[in-house]
């Protein structure tokens, strides 16, 4: 085989630029370590749905759960559960910012809400708890309504906010 | 308006990815390639249209792929390097028998893909046989033979057409 060489007459003939494909080339074994980064990434969760993703927040007894990473047309679950209730109270009331449901839709919920109270600041979802029945858990699946950052807070029964950070994929 | 813009979007997304993995990649095409580029097809077009199956949504995409790709191909008429990096440019692999090594690693064309174009574009059996072998824009190997092998090709190229 023949090494290397820096320039023919005859490959002007079928119009070879060679400085074009060596760049090219560079370019192209740059461009497949970001292609094999994507379902690397993917995998670990930076798309939704993996270690990386899934994110867990405490506060006042309450244990929230959800997906920082989710896609556009997709939708991602917000899982709370409540093990510090008042013990005589028949209600759990979370109160989500508008900021976040103005990019994230709640679809269903598990159970469902007795009521939902809105204002231009927040939503509030009463749901309906036997009393004593500890730990309390409430499953939203949410839609995100846009791409780009979700932020808000939620509190469960007026107690510590819990700031909730997304970031939903086109 | 969110059609156009995932229309464009899907094909300079394909544009760059296609331009990345290097253009043998899809040059001669197997069962699986097929099948492989008919499953890339399906997961593309949700992308596309997303959750609007209407007449209307499927004619904005398709129109506006069209026109992407009328106004690219103007577009590398009239510059050249655009052109150059759209479309890439032809690379001598083999000259006079003697094949460059690091063009064909680069390439990932090995020196039986090389036979196998030489074989069935112009008949010829032996790398000595051979004074070019081009690696094309589209992909695929051209052969032009060494001189002296021509004779050789005509004659067998009458024999062949000979009725028989």
């Amino acid at each position: 085989m023949r090494a290397e060489r820096s320039y023919d007459v005859e490959s002007a003939l079928v119009e070879e630029d060679l400085v074009f494909q060596r760049r090219q080339w560079t370019v192209q074994r740059a461009g497949w370590w970001i292609v094999v980064a994507v379902p690397i990434a993917a995998l670990l969760g930076f798309c939704g749905g993996g270690i990386v993703s899934a994110r867990t927040q405490n506060a006042d007894g309450t244990h929230i759960e959800y997906q920082r990473f989710s896609r556009r047309l997709g939708s991602t679950d917000l899982r709370v559960t409540v093990h510090d209730a008042a013990p005589n109270a028949d209600t759990i009331v979370l109160r989500i910012d508008r900021r976040y449901l103005d990019t994230m839709r709640p679809a269903t919920y598990l159970p469902p809400p007795r009521r939902i109270e809105s204002t231009d600041q927040y939503s509030d979802f009463v749901f309906a708890r036997a009393p004593g029945a500890l730990p309390a858990v409430i499953e939203i699946e949410m839609h995100p309504k846009v791409w780009g950052k979700a932020v808000g807070a939620l509190r469960v029964n007026g107690g510590a906010p819990v700031v909730l950070h997304a970031f939903v994929w086109p | 308006m969110d059609s156009v813009i995932r229309a464009v979007t899907v094909y300079f997304a394909l544009l760059v990815l296609f331009r990345l993995i290097g253009k043998r990649a899809l040059a001669q095409i197997t069962t699986f390639d097929f099948i492989l580029l008919l499953i890339i097809s399906e997961a593309i077009q949700n992308a596309l249209i997303g959750n609007d199956y209407s007449l209307t949504t499927a004619g904005i995409v398709v129109s506006t792929l069209l026109v992407a790709d009328v106004g690219m191909s103007l577009l590398t008429r009239r510059w050249p390097w655009l052109d150059k990096l759209v479309e890439d440019v032809p690379l001598i692999l083999v000259e006079n028998g003697v094949p460059f090594a690091d063009r064909l690693k680069k390439s990932r064309v090995s020196e039986s893909d090389i036979l196998d174009a030489a074989r069935q574009s112009r008949g010829l059996d032996r790398m000595s046989q051979i004074r070019f072998a081009i690696l094309e824009r589209t992909g695929g190997i051209s052969i032009i033979p060494a001189i002296e092998t021509l004779p050789t090709i005509e004659a067998s190229h009458k024999k062949d057409s000979r009725p028989g």
